[in-house]
């Protein structure tokens, strides 16, 4: 096991510096800061005066040395936009971030995993078809409708919860069922699929033999055995959500990192776009561990291997 | 600890840490919440001729002169007098009994290290770049409240310029830009987290009349939609720039001209290079259907590139009519010259440019496919689009037509023509030399032979040259809630004064 996780540190240090490079060199051809930031009015003298003072006439290879030096001492520059650390502002964004995947991730897996095991009981019954539908419309829908239509129905007509900010928890409502949403949907497949296969399994006949309560072999002995597939796809999805939850950050004014990234690429403000994915890189790389870890406490065999 | 302690522990963290999260709420019955699309990263006053002049200009920072939103002419404010003592030179005097919200006293001292801290190199000044960019302000005092401001040539639009010399406290960094600027002005920045909401609260010691919002708290939402249902379910007052499909309450939702202006830019080359091709492209386009079915009866069909509270407006100068035929005559015309008037002719759009400005450019080219022009629609990203918009231009130039939209709120012609219609304008694309000479003189004038100049230069700009296809001057929407008193005018969308707003049954 240690030598797995030293094996999978390594590789993720090569692949954070692949991604350096690459994201330093793919944000530049996207177009020039000079032209982005500055009115476009702007006079040539300018432009160039500015440019200079960024470093941005220096030829590429010399930005990249440079910002690989910077780098190594975990300096990632400042905004060009408010002239803030780019790191302070990513580690300033993400706790939002993290806050609402937590918390959409929490209500997915609980609502996916009682409604697909259920649903796997009897499939093609009255539940599993239901439960299949409003999955599949959850996993369909996307999420900036559901966002507006939120706020139309629960602020403007209901007056029931605020449209957004991040005052009070009622705040918290809306942006993390517009998250949890679709997760939602794929992991109740997902756990429906793999639990049909598990209640199909000679172990769970022989307990149904033995005259055990349905409960008890589908939450005590069926689930255990579904849950790996789940947790796979279940990480896939709370790394889609650490990227950036983009829609629910932006409609509902979550300072989260998504809104900041996407800010940061609208003005090609490279030091924060570069500090945020560094960030989430590394963050997915804890997430795979922690999900590697699940493997070993689901299965002994991983365990013990 | 066990597996369920250890997720109960975990979820008590998440649940603390949201319920920590949490911004000021309203409760000041004088306060007001305003929301708007900006980002305001950078809020100090040397960018106030952008959107960060809605939160300080006028509020937290005040300038030398003050612009008319009607007229467009210069009032005093810090300066309470000017006289131009020789063609370079400017006197000006000072307000007296001033002092900045930190409690420094306003003086000559303070403006000169102002106008010195805007041409700090070290600075990212938008306002040097966009409006002194060629222009060299010194100041000598003269005394404590007298100072005078040379130029290196005659500035007769100096009280304009005025208008965007912001003084702040003489605490200010020099050398860095600074979230929290102060000034003179009725509010004051108590202190702010960047990033967060913008608080601006009401000073106790300002100089002039004391207004009736005592606390603006400005928050940022991208979605228009969400900002319009944020002042109607009363959780902000005032909604800027909400979409033309959002604004549906005519009680609440108040359109104004917003100093923009949009139009197509011909390149002179290929078919473009005709006049007649160039004319008939105008006298294509049914400018009326076209504001009316994707704009509306608010915006006004443009004749010039500025607004009539402009210097320089030529109020004889009329639309071009919608006249098909004319417009095929005038091809069949070029191409019996030989003019190729089949080849392609591109129309650039920039994407997500102003509401519906997709539809629009998709709209004109059907019209001119009508009259039998081979016109296609490629829109660009902005970084591409700036490429083909600014000398130096990437040779060969192609024919196509350049969508554009340019702002003037300063006053005076000035900030439009040189730099479009002069032959050595950066956005230029012809060289004219009666244009080059009117446009001149227009700039060496002032008083009413400056506005004359440029208006002949603006008619004679559209008869003998027609640069361009003229198409709105544009609106924008505010949704106002029903217990403020504010009608926002023609600088509302660059400039904000809280001192303005009033809250209904108080007068």
């Amino acid at each position: 096991m240690r030598s797995y996780f030293r094996q999978r540190t390594i590789q993720s240090v090569i692949s954070l510096f692949g991604l350096v490079v690459l994201v330093f060199f793919l944000a530049r051809l996207t177009g020039n800061p000079v032209d982005l930031l500055l009115p476009v009015d702007t006079p040539q003298s300018v432009r160039e005066e500015f440019a200079a003072r960024h470093g941005f006439d220096q030829p590429l290879l010399v930005q990249f040395g440079r910002y690989l030096l910077d780098l190594l001492q975990l300096d990632f520059g400042e905004s060009l936009r408010d002239g803030r650390p780019a790191l302070q502002m990513v580690l300033q964004a993400f706790p939002t971030t993290l806050l609402l995947s937590f918390w959409a991730m929490l209500i997915s897996l609980v609502i996916a995993i009682v409604t697909g095991s259920i649903a796997a009981w009897r499939p093609g019954g009255v539940f599993d078809r239901i439960a299949s539908l409003i999955s599949l419309a959850g996993a369909s829908i996307p999420n900036f409708w559901i966002a507006i239509v939120g706020v139309l129905v629960f602020s403007v007509w209901l007056r029931a919860l605020p449209t957004s900010g991040t005052g009070t928890p009622w705040h918290w409502i809306m942006p993390v069922t517009v998250l949890f949403v679709r997760p939602c949907g794929v992991l109740t497949q997902v756990v429906r699929s793999s639990m049909i296969d598990a209640l199909a399994s000679p172990y769970v006949k022989t307990a149904r033999a033995r005259g055990v309560r349905s409960r008890v072999v589908i939450f005590g002995h069926a689930l255990r055995n579904a849950m790996l597939p789940v947790v796979t796809v279940a990480g896939d999805q709370a790394a889609g959500m650490v990227n950036g939850a983009v829609i629910a950050e932006t409609v509902f004014g979550f300072p989260g990192i998504g809104k900041l990234m996407i800010d940061s690429i609208m003005f090609r403000d490279f030091a924060v776009i570069q500090a945020a994915v560094m960030v989430t890189a590394v963050a997915i790389f804890v997430l795979n561990i922690l999900i590697d870890l699940a493997y070993a406490l689901l299965d002994p065999r991983v365990r013990h291997g | 600890m066990s597996k369920f302690r250890m997720a109960g522990l975990l979820c008590g963290v998440a649940l603390g840490s949201t319920v920590a999260t949490g911004v000021l709420a309203q409760d000041d019955a004088s306060a007001i919440t305003i929301v708007t699309p900006y980002t305001f990263d950078n809020i100090d006053s040397c960018n106030s001729s952008s959107e960060v002049g809605l939160v300080v200009r006028e509020n937290v920072v005040e300038a030398l002169t003050h612009l008319n939103a009607e007229t467009g002419q210069p009032e005093p404010r810090l300066a309470t007098s000017w006289e131009q003592t020789e063609p370079t030179v400017w006197r000006i005097k000072l307000r007296e009994s001033v002092t900045f919200s930190d409690g420094s006293t306003f003086d000559a001292e303070a403006v000169a290290r102002s106008i010195d801290r805007m041409f700090n190199t070290k600075l990212d000044c938008l306002n040097r770049g966009k409006l002194f960019a060629n222009i060299r302000l010194t100041p000598k005092i003269i005394d404590g409240h007298t100072i005078d401001i040379s130029t290196e040539k005659p500035q007769p639009l100096m009280p304009i310029f005025m208008s965007f010399l912001t003084i702040e406290s003489p605490k200010t960094d020099f050398d860095a830009m600074t979230s929290t600027p102060v000034g003179t002005g009725p509010y004051a920045i108590p202190q702010r987290n960047a990033g967060d909401a913008i608080v601006l609260a009401r000073q106790d010691h300002y100089w002039g009349e004391a207004p009736e919002v005592s606390k603006a708290t400005y928050v940022r939402r991208d979605e228009s939609a969400l900002r319009a249902a944020m002042v109607e379910v009363g959780e902000a007052d005032i909604g800027l720039n909400i979409a033309i499909q959002d604004a549906t309450n005519p009680e609440t939702d108040h359109g104004y001209l917003n100093g923009e202006t949009t139009r197509l830019r011909f390149s002179f080359a290929g078919p473009l290079a005709d006049i007649r091709v160039r004319k008939a492209m105008n006298l294509a386009i049914d400018r009326e259907a076209l504001r009316d079915g994707l704009f509306n009866q608010d915006y006004a069909i443009a004749t010039q590139m500025f607004l009539p509270r402009i210097n320089g407006y030529n109020p004889e100068m009329k639309p071009w009519p919608y006249d098909p035929e004319q417009a095929k005559a005038l091809i069949d015309e070029a191409r019996k010259a030989g003019v190729d008037v089949d080849a392609e002719i591109p129309i650039i759009s920039r994407i997500n440019f102003y509401a519906n400005g997709q539809e629009a450019m998709e709209a004109m080219i059907a019209m001119w496919q009508m009259v039998g022009l081979n016109v296609k629609l490629q829109p660009m990203e902005r970084a591409q689009w700036l490429k083909l918009v600014n000398k130096p231009y990437a040779e060969p130039r192609p024919a196509m037509l350049i969508q554009e939209q340019h702002d003037n709120n300063s006053g005076d012609a000035t900030f439009t023509m040189h730099f479009r219609y002069h032959s050595t304008g950066q956005q230029s694309e012809f060289g004219d030399a009666e244009l080059d000479r009117l446009i001149d003189a227009a700039d060496a004038a002032s008083g009413d032979e400056r506005v004359k100049l440029f208006q002949q230069a603006n008619a004679y700009s559209a008869e003998h040259v027609v640069p361009d296809v003229m198409m709105f001057h544009m609106v924008n929407y505010m949704r106002i809630s029903d217990r403020l008193e504010f009608k926002p005018d023609g600088v509302s969308s660059t400039m904000m004064e809280l001192s303005q707003i009033k809250f209904r049954g108080t007068n």
